[in-house]
């Protein structure tokens, strides 16, 4: 029964390379931008002296960015999972660094550190969210019984915690990394195609994009893809043998949910955690000891659009630049929804396809997608279409695997019910599959919608030159130091927002 | 003594006017319908819950004194161990949560397991061993600080009829061994006056004691005491208790 599973999925791999390798043969896709793969093998190999030292350096920055940013993780979820104040009081942080369109602070990090230290931090953010989530959940799934056989020897919460809870949070943070490491990876390329330094795979791809040699570009693509899938298979490995079960490979947004408590407090919490917010990044400029014409302050931007002699034009620019960039975002996360729906729904009537196609689904959600935006410029050239098709392609799969559980997950019991009264697979799945699954539908939106942000804007900013992403680039090139940092608290701010109202509607799915 | 719960659908009295007392080193058993506190009687024991009214006195002092020293030994109906760690390491626990060196207690934890007949699964990990296994395994566990107290609650609820005799003569061999005072909790009026001096049956809404009864069978009781008439009569009567408990409500 496994190796005709892993024949199946020998055979899959080996149809998508055949015809990969006659689309590439006969120059089908963009004349020629989709180089077929013997192609791409020989290029590698040509070029195989220039890839140590640019794989050497984005390992070594997104490598430091995952172990700082796991530590911190971890030391504030132990700290939140212990303590409900702590845990309101990060929250602000942990629905910030989930939200958060990447691209949007890179910039803001080239301005304030230098070398390769903005690499690190980024990669250490983007780490941040999934690993915090893994320690607090970890850190709670302890069975009430233990806790009391504990506090019946004499032992109070601190021996609990001792005792117990460390324990059965390592699995989780372990299965987190499998997210987390890849996310590292993610950010530290990013990063890189900020530009300012000489070496790193993001600025060998985007060094390349100009070059007309596709097999060069998806060479560097499928190099950053295959690091991801090593590090996820790596920490896979790990969780598996701490578990002796394979936990799923999304992130657990269970944790983040509604502050418990009456309304006034709930509202009090909230601006407490936002303001909690605000004062790190004050606090961090002052560490730092930035210039405040660089480095601006919650209340500079706040200034900067208000009460400042040009407020009105910047304002006018940047909601010009939200015009452009968010129905994109919309567009592509609906598109990205609706494919990974329709592409579930037919994989739940053909269980067989299903399952040789699953696994491949759940490695490709960590792949450093949005990394690899160049790739698909290539192709779909630098209109609105590239700009969708990457807004879909990074939305695509956290949404699919998000969807194709919930599918899975209905109650046998219930379909047993339409069986017994005379329908088959599809009366199944119209009047009990899909209905079921309209909460994780939201799920799905409230996931993806962050990564359709992030999406168009790096489209923008590399490509197409429209909307938010090139604002950013702009405002760089014109050391607008003002709209750079208004860009990022303003893009941070929306996606909490929108994150946040796709919460409100799941939540009401959920009843 | 008295126990209530404030719900959204309001005031539960959970326990109203218990009083029941104990002599050192004996064995009393707890039964009564579902939901009549019986488990909760036994959380004011243990000191993990607190009573609004009245107290609870073991020896002179309060469950949670005796629970911060570590007099206190428990076991569940669920076994509750840690599947990261062998038996001998489950048994250790409570010492190491107490502050108490577990290399000096070696040789107590080595008796104990031999007592519950795990000498060959010393090394074994939880999910390695049996049902019954697991349970003699907590039950150990819940010996090991050498208890003032000790508190079953429902330990051997979920297993078979078969394997529940057979632990219960267990039980009562572990315990002649070294006679901590014991609070059982259990459905079983067979499994109550197998083992207990003296068995208090309660009745639901409120939770009370409706009657305590002694039972003077002799110790080591045998399984043919299980088919004896003063057995049968002695059972008979606790479940017309049990009965006229519910049936008042």
């Amino acid at each position: 029964m496994k190796w005709t599973r892993v024949a199946r999925g020998a055979l899959v791999v080996a149809i998508i390379f055949a015809v990969w390798e006659m689309i590439g043969q006969w120059e089908l896709v963009a004349g020629g931008a989709l180089p077929p793969p013997s192609n791409i093998v020989r290029q590698f190999w040509e070029d195989r002296s220039d890839y140590p030292p640019h794989l050497s350096v984005t390992l070594k920055s997104a490598g430091l960015g995952f172990v700082f940013g796991d530590v911190i993780a971890i030391l504030i979820g132990v700290i939140s999972a212990r303590w409900r104040v702590a845990e309101s009081l990060f929250r602000g942080v942990g629905v910030s660094l989930f939200a958060m369109p990447l691209i949007a602070i890179v910039p803001v990090l080239l301005l304030a550190f230098s070398g390769t230290i903005p690499r690190i931090v980024l990669a250490a953010m983007a780490v941040y969210y999934p690993t915090y989530v893994a320690t607090i959940v970890g850190m709670r799934s302890v069975d009430p019984r233990l806790v009391d056989v504990v506090r019946v020897a004499g032992g109070e919460e601190y021996s609990v915690t001792r005792w117990i809870r460390w324990r059965l949070a390592v699995p989780h943070i372990v299965n987190a990394f499998k997210i987390s490491a890849p996310a590292a990876l993610l950010g530290t390329l990013l990063v890189e195609f900020g530009g300012g330094s000489r070496w790193g795979l993001g600025t060998y791809l985007l060094g390349s994009l100009g070059q007309a040699n596709p097999a060069r570009l998806w060479g560097i693509g499928l190099t950053a893809t295959m690091v991801a899938a090593l590090a996820y298979a790596m920490f896979a490995v790990i969780a598996r043998r701490l578990t002796r079960a394979s936990l799923s490979a999304t992130v657990d947004t269970s944790v983040i949910r509604v502050e418990p408590g009456l309304w006034p407090r709930r509202i009090a919490m909230v601006f407490l955690s936002a303001g909690f917010v605000l004062g790190l990044w004050a606090l961090t400029l002052k560490l730092l000891g930035m210039s405040p014409i660089v480095a601006k302050s919650p209340w500079a931007v706040v200034e900067y659009l208000t009460s400042d002699p040009r407020a009105a034009a910047t304002r006018d620019r940047l909601f010009d630049a939200y015009r452009e960039t968010l129905p994109l975002a919309l567009l592509g996360l609906v598109c990205g929804l609706l494919a990974a729906l329709i592409l579930a729904v037919v994989l739940q009537l053909k269980p067989t396809l299903g399952r040789s196609v699953l696994p491949f689904a759940l490695i490709s959600q960590t792949m450093p997608l949005p990394a690899l935006t160049p790739l698909i410029v290539l192709i779909f050239g630098r209109d609105v279409l590239a700009t969708v098709v990457v807004c879909v392609s990074v939305t695509f799969f956290p949404s699919f695997v998000t969807i194709s559980q919930a599918l899975a997950s209905v109650s046998p019991a219930a379909i047993d019910v339409v069986s017994v009264s005379g329908g088959g697979r599809v009366r199944a799945l119209r009047y009990v599959g899909l209905p079921g699954s309209v909460p994780a539908l939201a799920t799905a939106a409230r996931l993806a919608a962050p990564r359709a942000l992030l999406g168009v804007m790096i489209a923008e900013y590399l490509a197409t030159g429209n909307g938010l992403g090139n604002l950013l680039n702009e405002s760089r090139g014109r050391l607008d130091y003002g709209m750079i940092w208004t860009v990022a608290t303003t893009s941070v701010l929306v996606a909490v927002v929108i994150t946040q109202l796709i919460g409100v509607f799941e939540r009401l799915g959920h009843r | 003594m008295a126990r209530t719960f404030e719900l959204e659908s309001g005031v539960v009295d959970a326990l109203n006017d218990v009083s029941l007392s104990a002599p050192v080193g004996s064995f009393i058993a707890l039964i009564g319908p579902s939901g009549c506190g019986k488990s909760t009687l036994l959380r004011l024991l243990a000191g993990l819950d607190d009573p609004n009214a009245g107290t609870l006195s073991i020896g002179g002092r309060s469950p949670s004194e005796l629970r911060r020293a570590g007099r206190l030994g428990v076991a569940f109906q669920d076994p509750a161990l840690l599947p990261w760690r062998s038996v001998t390491k489950n048994i250790a626990l409570p010492l190491q949560v107490s502050g108490q060196s577990v290399r000096d207690n070696e040789e107590r934890i080595a008796a104990l397991i031999e007592l519950v007949g795990l000498s060959q699964f010393a090394n074994a990990l939880p999910g390695q061993l049996s049902g019954g296994m697991r349970q003699r395994a907590a039950i150990a566990r819940a010996l090991v600080t050498e208890p003032d107290l000790l508190l079953l609650d429902e330990p051997f609820g979920a297993l078979d009829e078969i394997l529940r005799r057979t632990m219960n003569l267990e039980l009562q061999r572990i315990w002649s061994d070294r006679r901590p005072t014991t609070v059982l909790v259990t459905h079983s009026i067979e499994e109550a006056v197998f083992l207990a001096d003296r068995v208090a049956v309660m009745s639901v809404r409120p939770g009370r004691i409706i009657e305590i009864v002694d039972v003077s069978f002799g110790r080591p009781r045998s399984p043919e005491l299980l088919r004896s008439p003063e057995f049968h009569m002695l059972a008979d009567h606790l479940s017309d208790l049990l009965h006229s408990g519910v049936s008042t409500r």
